[in-house]
């Protein structure tokens, strides 16, 4: 039975004893389903969403700070013209055996941004847009299904806007 | 000696640190205002205005108070209307008619963001008749319906049926008429797009012809041709679509000149100027900008 | 704008086995909690999606958790590699107990 390492306190184990309880349950009703949805449903990262360093986030995250540079890329804009909607993609050459990708922005006032569970994914990328509230780097970090970690770091410049209001 | 030398130090490194801000982008990234790699930042992959063409449909579907609505004579998904958007703004010999000629020309609602041409008032001659215009001659005429308003801020279901409508014509050239009665109005547009104005003394052709493709601050000036047939476009930073009396109102206001009422004439003669710059190139509403 | 809550998934065409990008967006203030309204001068309080889950003919494959720091009408993109053709569905949960849905046939060629 995996249990994530995120499951601390009284509800993560409550939900854990649930999901125990539902497993023996299908799997006595012969509904037994394949492992990776058993995984699924993580818990909300809350406390980790709402450290305000980006050391206490990655603690609080990953479990560590010290990650090597290497095995992940990091697409963003070096200079974002509109600090609301920044373009990132976070993609890494190790395919499955990436687990989940951690987005941090170390100015932002809460530096934990997102985190993204490549249950089954075909390619370990993902996209989306993010705020940034000034010039500062991007950190995408890739774990891995044995637990390591490796990031992958970017500098995004966000300037005034023109003309354009 | 020494203060000389400080201040050639100081011009020059002005020089080579802005050097590069006065590389002049070309080509794709002159036409859509965003770096290459900005570009998805514009939602070049999904862009959320396309969900307002879902909202123009309903309205376009929706019947009005004699039971017919835009559907009944367009076809359920606009299909009679494919080019129909690509001429206009055009220029007729009775520019407005509907409702009354009686009541004020512009209405405030209240708030300077609301003032617009009266939609419920008659304009009657020659003039430029924009689509918006008859988008409301139809209700009126053809389903007894009420005239839309047209600001941004009152006007979002003209907004919606604007997009819906000129979506229709997506990738067909953009042909609006320049000649014989047109001729007059896109002198005045000419005019227009060329007078300095405002505090600053720019003209509409300062930043967009004579420095198109230059950053002025962290964005870039976008090419006035390739800049109407975007139009309504998608505002990023705004997570609105925007008309295109919006962005000229914008435009006035940040250069600090006085901005115009929405459907005002002279913004009418601008757009067919301004509008035929972009004349040949194929329509894509609703467009992506900052 | 169209509603909160509204959705769109876009999926490539397929082949089996192989990889296929998914493109999804949905309608959301991602309010921070943060800004003051100019009105009232009050904090507009956050209203924004924390839980993104992706099922595939019913198989959990892809989850995400999302902070504030989102942009407004969020733009998500993954890959399936799906084997055959099926149903791809997406709920977004926000903090204010709004789920949201949408669905995209994927079509294996």
């Amino acid at each position: 039975m995996r249990v994530t390492n995120e499951n601390t306190g009284r509800r993560s184990f409550l939900k854990v004893m649930g999901a125990t309880g539902a497993v023996v349950a299908a799997a006595g009703a012969g509904l037994m389903k394949p492992a990776k949805s058993l995984a699924a449903n993580f818990p909300f990262p809350k406390e980790a969403f709402d450290k305000e360093s980006l050391s206490s986030a990655m603690q609080a995250a990953l479990g560590t700070t010290n990650v090597q540079e290497a095995n992940v890329s990091l697409k963003a804009p070096t200079i974002a013209e509109n600090g609301a909607v920044v373009p990132i993609t976070a993609s890494s050459d190790m395919g499955s055996k990436v687990a989940k990708f951690h987005i941090f922005v170390e100015k932002n006032p809460a530096p934990y941004t997102a985190r993204f569970h490549m249950l089954d994914t075909g390619r370990a990328e993902v996209s989306t847009r993010i705020k940034m509230g000034e010039t500062s780097n991007i950190i995408a970090v890739a774990e891995t299904t044995d637990g390591s970690f490796y990031k992958a770091t970017k500098e995004v410049r966000v300037t005034i806007g023109g003309c354009g209001g | 000696m020494k203060v000389r030398l400080s201040y050639a130090v100081a011009t020059f490194a002005l020089l080579v640190w802005t050097g590069h801000a006065f590389a002049q982008l070309t080509g794709e990234e002159q036409q859509r205002a965003v770096s290459e790699e900005g570009a998805e930042a514009i939602g070049e992959q999904f862009n959320p205005g396309e969900l307002d063409i879902d909202e123009g449909k309903t309205l376009f579907q929706q019947a009005g108070p004699n039971g017919k609505s835009c559907a009944t004579c367009h076809g359920k998904n606009g299909e009679d209307l494919s080019g129909a958007a690509t001429s206009y703004p055009k220029v007729v010999d009775n520019v407005y008619p509907i409702g009354s000629d009686s009541g004020p020309d512009l209405i405030h609602k209240g708030e300077k963001q609301g003032e617009q041409v009266n939609p419920n008032k008659a304009i009657n001659g020659q003039g430029v008749r924009t689509l918006a215009m008859q988008i409301n001659l139809c209700r009126v005429n053809n389903m007894d319906a009420k005239p839309l308003d047209w600001s941004q801020k009152h006007g979002t279901d003209m907004r919606y049926l604007t997009i819906f409508v000129k979506s229709r014509s997506n990738g067909q050239p953009l042909d609006i008429k320049t000649d014989g009665k047109a001729a007059k109005y896109w002198e005045k547009g000419k005019k227009f797009y060329w007078m300095k104005r405002g505090q600053l003394n720019f003209s509409c052709g300062t930043c967009h012809v004579q420095n198109a493709g230059m950053r002025i601050r962290g964005q870039i000036l976008s090419n006035a041709r390739g800049q109407y047939n975007k139009f309504p476009t998608f505002r990023m930073k705004k997570q609105q679509t925007r008309l295109m009396d919006t962005r000229y109102r914008g435009c006035n206001r940040r250069i600090r000149a006085h901005d115009l009422p929405f459907q005002d004439p002279a913004y009418r003669a601008l757009e067919v100027y301004h509008g035929s710059l972009s004349n040949g190139l194929p329509m894509k509403v609703p467009g992506h900008s900052l | 704008m169209a509603k909160t809550g509204t959705a769109r998934i876009r999926v490539g065409s397929a082949q089996k086995g192989q990889a296929v990008q998914v493109r999804s967006l949905i309608l959301h203030p991602m309010e921070t909690g943060l800004r003051k309204d100019p009105k009232t001068g009050k904090k507009i309080p956050a209203h924004f999606i924390q839980k993104v889950k992706a099922d595939f003919n019913g198989d959990r494959v892809f989850e995400a958790d999302w902070s504030v720091a989102i942009s407004k009408n969020p733009y998500l993109s993954y890959y399936l590699a799906p084997q055959s053709s099926g149903t791809l569905k997406m709920t977004w949960e926000d903090n204010q107990g709004g789920v949201f849905t949408a669905e995209a046939e994927v079509k294996v060629g």
